[in-house]
């Protein structure tokens, strides 16, 4: 952290600096499953089925705590009862943090869209780096959605995500 | 032996006598309507009873009948109007048990189903309750079951069920408001924003014929 | 060797009855909070358990952290539009979730499908049975341990649902039903596609059976545990292998036979002893025997048409019915009213987890803190179908 203080990273030497970190992190993004509905089982399909295998993108599908995670993949319907129990989930993770939405449920209701007790996406309670569509998702479109998610990181700017944002607020 | 529906439903007008309010063998079904006084009455029955010995409890649940279909906003409201002046219009007290028939609206009933696992058959159990303040007595002394099919009941009708251990809310969060199952609840996204589009309901085009794009045409 | 360790043995045996004379464990009751978001629940299920030492004194179930309103939203869409949304009740068995809800339907416009369509309906209600049950038996190790059956089962489900998509298109909410049809004809080449798939779950199935239910602490944890007796169980409205581990000869398939159930030949898998063991080692067969109907179905399926005479608009004349079937889960069923027009007036969805998941306040009372996992698996309960 010292070095991002001295030195400006989006230019000169700072550079390939950046670069080096932020390749760094993308390929060991440690993923909180918060599996609710059917995108769940897609997704535990993509991590432990053998056809698809998503550590092989350095995913690390098993943090045994929020707290240790820098991915959370939200995947099925949420409904109102749920939110806060998301959303303190969400709360525990430490910046930086990213969160994918899987399915049409969490992008937007999808399917219960008129629904008096689904919220109508889960970016009305935090915010949400990548959508994936679908109803379910196949497990190579939310593969997609990580390499998506990757790629991202890999241009971001660490200086400006990382000063000044207390945790926790960015919803 | 499995009970014919005809049979299961002349042994509850045996068991039960004036209790029974109508039967119906509609599409294969065995229906009975008993009293509201008779609900749990006609329940133990069904159980204890030899010939049925219905000792499964499948379900438990209410229907609301309301006199236009307000709750469907796109129905065709002349087909519906129709539909329920022909049902108000019933002269005969008595209709055909075989043929359906729908009760008079208003009216909320309430509807059980129980089964029998060693017989192989199932009946309908109906209790008609006063639409504006539906009180039933809870079945949780025949059927354990009952329990969570009753809470769901006063959750969602709004229904009060007398000597229910729990009367607590099943699904929805403690400041829900309102019996979302009753006809007079609207969801509120449809509301806001009507379906988009017309293709909801809308009839199939009549021999619209389908016209290839030709090559190099922009489709 | 054996004088050592029965002195061993016989020393700890009078340290222990020392430990127990002189030492009185106190134990105040514990609140213990499990879910929503737990790993053994197979979907968002709270449980608040009061436990004293390792024994669970008292449990309380919380649902409707799935609750989405189908009821109400089945009273706004036409029959066309349910069918796509009843698919994600149970999500593991979707196609299984729209053949109730179909013949209902049907019935009640006494419309009959064409016989091509009931084996086609039979062969991939089979296959959802199959994929669900897969998913059962590997996940059903995961909650005692045994990480590597889940690995076997999940291949063979990949292919299971390869199947139903080369069908479908969906792997898993298929939405392939019509009021009198299918969709589309099966793809060339089905048939020996799936006569070969259906070798291999059986296969699989045989390693299933030995490296699970033959391994000493799989039985050892399942054993004796979680016994329903057969009055109870009935009496909560309990269904499918559950009730059938208990020892009832309950299967909507044979006593009410609906598609083709009735021409193919298959048992009813029981087990009297009503635990943990006798629920999934039900499933287990029950696999086998699913296989086996798609196998006779493969053989005799007929040519024709796939789908019956039907009015371009569906319009389901008035009238109620309820028609179930035998799901994966248990019994499900939709009571149906109609009132005449293109939308259903009521949809009473009967789902067969709800029934099974309310025995729990009875069931868990009592037992230790590790057989609730257990047991919680073994009921094998999806929260969509629960909480509807």
């Amino acid at each position: 952290m010292a070095l991002l203080e001295r030195i400006d990273l989006n230019k000169g030497a700072g550079k390939p600096v950046q670069w080096l970190l932020n390749w760094s992190r993308k390929y060991s993004l440690w993923m909180f499953q918060f599996g609710l509905a059917c995108c769940a089982i897609e997704m535990g399909a993509a991590l432990t089925s053998p056809r698809y295998d998503v550590m092989r993108f350095g995913i690390v599908p098993l943090p045994s705590s929020p707290r240790q995670s820098d991915l959370m993949i939200v995947a099925g319907t949420l409904t109102d009862k749920m939110a806060p129990a998301v959303k303190t989930i969400y709360e525990q993770m430490p910046e930086p943090k990213y969160v994918i939405s899987m399915g049409s449920c969490s992008n937007c209701g999808g399917p219960y869209w008129d629904s008096y007790s689904v919220t109508k996406g889960v970016d009305q309670i935090l915010h949400v780096d990548v959508y994936v569509p679908g109803c379910p998702p196949r497990p190579e479109a939310l593969m997609q959605g990580i390499i998506e998610l990757q790629k991202m990181i890999q241009s971001e700017d660490i200086q400006d995500k990382w000063r000044g944002e207390p945790v926790g607020t960015r919803a | 032996m499995a009970l014919a529906p005809e049979a299961l439903t002349a042994r509850f007008r045996d068991g039960l006598g004036e209790s029974v309010v109508d039967t119906s063998t509609a599409f294969g079904m065995a229906t009975v309507v008993v009293s509201a006084r008779a609900w749990v009455d006609a329940l133990a029955f069904a159980k204890g009873d030899e010939q049925l010995a219905c000792d499964s409890f499948s379900w438990l649940s209410g229907i609301e009948w309301v006199d236009d279909s307000e709750g469907d906003a796109d129905a065709d409201t002349a087909e519906a109007a129709a539909a329920t002046g022909a049902e108000t219009e019933e002269p005969e007290p008595e209709p055909d048990e075989s043929e359906y028939h729908a009760p008079p609206v208003p009216a909320f009933e309430v509807v059980a189903r129980v089964a029998s696992s060693t017989e192989h058959h199932g009946v309908t159990l109906k209790a008609r309750l006063d639409p504006d303040r539906p009180v039933v007595a809870s079945a949780i002394g025949v059927y354990a079951g009952a329990d969570w099919h009753e809470r769901e009941l006063m959750e969602m009708f709004g229904v009060e069920v007398v000597g229910h251990p729990n009367p607590v809310k099943l699904y929805l969060p403690d400041h829900f408001e309102g019996h979302p199952l009753r006809r007079s609840y609207k969801l509120g996204a449809r509301e806001i924003k009507p379906w988009p589009g017309d293709v909801n309901v809308e009839d199939m085009p009549e021999d619209t014929p389908i016209t290839e794009p030709k090559p190099g045409q922009p489709k | 060797m054996t004088s050592v360790q029965s002195h061993l043995s016989a020393s700890f045996a009078a340290h222990l009855a020392d430990a127990q004379v002189a030492v009185e464990i106190e134990t105040p009751e514990m609140t213990l909070n499990i879910g929503p978001q737990h790993p053994s629940t197979h979907g968002v299920f709270r449980l608040i358990a009061k436990v004293d030492g390792e024994r669970v004194t008292e449990v309380e179930p919380v649902l409707g952290y799935m609750h989405r309103g189908y009821e109400k939203l089945c009273e706004v869409r036409t029959y066309a539009q349910v069918t796509a949304l009843v698919n994600r009740l149970d999500w593991l068995s979707g196609y299984c979730n729209e053949i109730p809800f179909i013949l209902s339907a049907e019935k009640l416009m006494g419309i009959e499908a064409p016989p091509r369509v009931q084996y086609i309906r039979t062969i991939l209600s089979e296959l959802a049975r199959q994929a669900t049950f897969l998913v059962f038996l590997g996940s059903f190790g995961i909650e005692l341990g045994a990480l590597t059956p889940f690995f076997h089962t999940m291949r063979d489900r990949e292919k299971v649902l390869d199947l139903l998509e080369s069908v479908t298109g969906g792997r898993f909410h298929p939405n392939f039903n019509r009021v009198g049809g299918i969709l589309d004809d099966l793809p060339p080449g089905f048939v020996e596609e799936c006569a070969a798939v259906m070798d291999d779950v059986d296969k699989m199935c045989d390693q299933v059976d030995a490296l699970l239910f033959g391994n000493d602490i799989f039985r050892e944890r399942t054993l004796g545990v979680g016994v329903i007796p057969l009055d109870k169980g009935l009496e909560y409205g309990v269904s499918g292998a559950n009730i059938r581990a208990s020892g009832c000869a309950a299967d909507v398939r044979r006593d009410e036979p609906y598609l083709v159930y009735d021409e193919v030949d298959f048992d009813v898998v029981t087990d009297t002893r009503g635990d943990a063991f006798a629920r999934a080692y039900c499933r287990l067969q029950e696999t086998r025997e699913s296989t086996r109907i798609v196998r006779q179905c493969l053989k005799a399926l007929p040519s024709g048409p796939i789908m019956a005479k039907v009015p371009k608009v569906i319009q389901v004349p008035p009238g109620e019915v309820y028609v179930r079937a035998e799901n994966p889960l248990g019994e499900m069923g939709y009571y149906l009213v109609s009132r005449g027009g293109r939308i259903p007036y009521r949809v009473k969805v009967r789902t067969a987890s709800f029934n099974n998941v309310s025995v729990l306040p009875w069931l868990l009372e009592g037992v230790f803190m590790p057989d609730l996992i257990a047991i919680l698996g073994s009921l094998y309960f999806i929260l969509g179908d629960v909480d509807r």
